[in-house]
């Protein structure tokens, strides 16, 4: 197939889903609206921001828009079992746990956790010696739960980050073992600018599931403004889907496409004011969808600059954590990037279309950076 | 001491810091100012940081506004962290180390000793600070500044600053201390214990400290008498 052909494919596959996504968006809007899944109170802010009470009552959960449009699209045209199984898998995988989070998050009730010392001291003195197995089983759990308490998880009514982590843990499995395992030879060698291919054998693995797990939670930090992240992930996918033009890959250009034409709608419906966000359910089932397709792509080295925006979030997130826990002082006014800059008097509107710019001159400079 | 009574906010309103505790955050990696243990420069910078993300022109307040703010935004300063940071410089003083490292090498767990080592204040309370490793029993006819009092049965400390003296005799004694027992005007208190009775304990003598209905505040010393007690910390006593 000429690469002339693989565009005219894809530009019909953008467009299509596209228009899919513009059919069902008014039924997704009633849906969330009847089911009353809305943005409530900012449990995460120790300051809330002021301009944010005007953002309650917003549905949440609209990245479904895409992840539906995507994974249907994909189902009935684009249904390749060595090139779209896994990527639709893996961001249905984590979607699942967004959306789970989502829900949780409206209709659940807040967690309780047992301290370390509360097990180990049930352990030694319950009752019944089943169940001082059972706290003394437990107990690697229980510590492995305190250590993301102690460093600042908010124990709320969701998901939390220790479930969140080992989640996501397994969608990177998942995509390790697909390119390691089932693409063939050929895959299990990275690409690197102006140096060719290095392979790193098994060491794959272990990048491979850092990559969607930093990714995915990138693209979660950085949805907190109307539009930030539906925009950013057009510029970010925009790059891949040139990538698998230039590739000639076409199964992985209809994927791009589907995705693009989607998050096109999602973001028309996302700009300030919102008609509803995309939620833990699009942010990351489309950050492990980001990083997927770079992995598959073979163009993982140019990821931070697709993503440049959600990278420059995630950081912003960790430095201010050390800032606090160790240097004990905020680096930043807020963290992610996106509140302190709202904090500093920069309306939502000139930061959301100013990472819109940044990223693309990013994915412009990847792309450039991807030919060599 | 003086810095936390009259917290510089320019334009010459000077704000008295007000009290704040938070043993929950500070289990969970908060900074020492989120955890009530910060500096005055630490609590000025929160405060103005909490300004520009609330859109408050600082200079637009009065004193009792920013005081009020800070009350609102849960700004302030708890009694071991108070004591801890004017302990501080005293310590260094005294031992050529800080208060932290001083009070870490009583500790054996290693957790302990870890966040000892990076999080100091953070970690610094009123148990830790009169522990029998860190500090011992001082009679009360023999206190000297840098003593501190351990009230309401261990939960709270007062400092003393400063002791006057007739000849040999201890007639009063002045202290200071960050306590929420006052209603609004919480937070940093000074107040001065008159001997008045050279026989009796410590509950006996005339305290000129007053609760918002003019009863003396005491500080719980009456009421949980095993735990209370004065205390020298022994890097201070060296």
């Amino acid at each position: 197939m000429t690469s002339l052909n693989i565009i005219v494919i894809s530009l019909g596959y953008l467009i299509l889903a596209c228009v899919v996504a513009f059919a069902w968006a008014p039924l997704l809007t009633t849906i969330l609206y009847r089911w009353k899944i809305l943005r409530t109170g900012d449990h995460r802010f120790a300051i809330p921001l002021p301009g944010r009470q005007a953002k309650h009552g917003t549905p949440i959960m609209g990245g479904l828009l895409v992840v539906v449009t995507v994974a249907a699209l994909s189902f009935l045209f684009n249904w390749n079992q060595r090139f779209t199984w896994v990527p639709i898998g893996v961001m249905l995988l984590s979607s699942a746990l967004g959306g789970i989070d989502d829900i949780l998050n409206i209709y659940g009730s807040k967690r309780l956790m047992r301290s370390l010392e509360h097990t180990m001291t049930l352990a030694r003195v319950h009752r019944d010696w089943w169940m001082r197995w059972y706290y003394r089983l437990s107990i690697p759990w229980v510590a492995y739960k305190r250590f993301f308490f102690h460093m600042g998880s908010y124990p709320g009514k969701g998901i939390q980050a220790h479930e969140k982590i080992l989640f996501q843990f397994i969608a990177g499995a998942i995509t390790a073992w697909w390119i390691y395992a089932k693409l063939g030879p050929e895959w299990k060698a990275i690409w690197l600018p102006w140096s060719g291919e290095l392979s790193l054998g098994i060491l794959l693995v272990p990048l491979i599931i850092l990559t969607v797990m930093a990714t995915a939670n990138a693209v979660n930090i950085a949805d907190g403004l109307d539009g930030l992240a539906g925009g950013t992930l057009l510029t970010a996918f925009g790059g891949l889907l040139m990538l698998s033009w230039i590739q000639g890959n076409v199964a992985f250009a209809i994927l791009n496409a589907t995705v693009i034409g989607s998050l096109f709608t999602y973001t028309y419906f996302n700009i300030k004011p919102a008609r509803f966000q995309m939620g833990d359910v699009g942010s990351l089932g489309l950050g492990a969808l980001l990083a997927v397709m770079s992995i598959a792509q073979n163009r993982i080295a140019v990821l931070p600059l697709f993503g440049f925006i959600f990278f420059i979030e995630l950081a912003s997130v960790i430095i201010q954590s050390i800032g606090k826990r160790i240097l004990n002082k905020r680096i930043f006014i807020l963290a992610p990037l996106h509140h302190h800059f709202e904090a500093r008097g920069w309306s939502e509107e000139k930061i959301v279309m100013r990472a819109w710019v940044l990223n693309a001159i990013a994915v412009m400079i990847g792309i450039w950076v991807a030919l060599h | 001491m003086n810095a936390y009574e009259s917290l510089d906010f320019g334009l010459r309103r000077h704000v008295r810091c007000p009290y704040y505790m938070n043993a929950g955050v500070r289990k969970r990696a908060a900074s020492a100012v989120e955890s009530g243990k910060g500096s005055p420069e630490e609590i000025i910078k929160e405060v103005k940081s909490c300004a520009l993300i609330k859109k408050i022109d600082l200079a637009k307040l009065s004193g009792n506004e920013i005081r009020q703010l800070m009350v609102d935004e849960r700004i302030g300063i708890d009694c071991s962290g108070l004591v801890s940071h004017i302990l501080d410089p005293w310590v260094k003083e005294a031992s050529h180390t800080t208060l932290g490292q001083s009070l870490l090498r009583t500790q054996y767990s290693l957790k302990r000793k870890l966040l000892l080592h990076f999080r100091p204040f953070q970690n610094i309370d009123v148990t830790l600070l009169t522990s029998l490793e860190n500090a011992h029993g001082v009679l009360l006819t023999d206190i000297k500044p840098g003593d501190l009092i351990r009230t309401r049965g261990g939960k709270h400390v007062l400092l003393i600053y400063e002791v006057e003296k007739d000849q040999e005799r201890i007639i009063s004694f002045s202290f200071v201390h960050s306590s929420d027992r006052f209603g609004d005007n919480s937070g940093i208190q000074r107040g001065k214990v008159l001997f008045t009775n050279s026989r009796g304990e410590l509950h006996e003598q005339q305290w000129q400290e007053s609760l918002p209905d003019q009863k003396p505040a005491l500080e719980g010393w009456l009421e949980e008498r095993e735990k209370n007690g004065i205390f020298r910390l022994k890097c201070v006593a060296l």
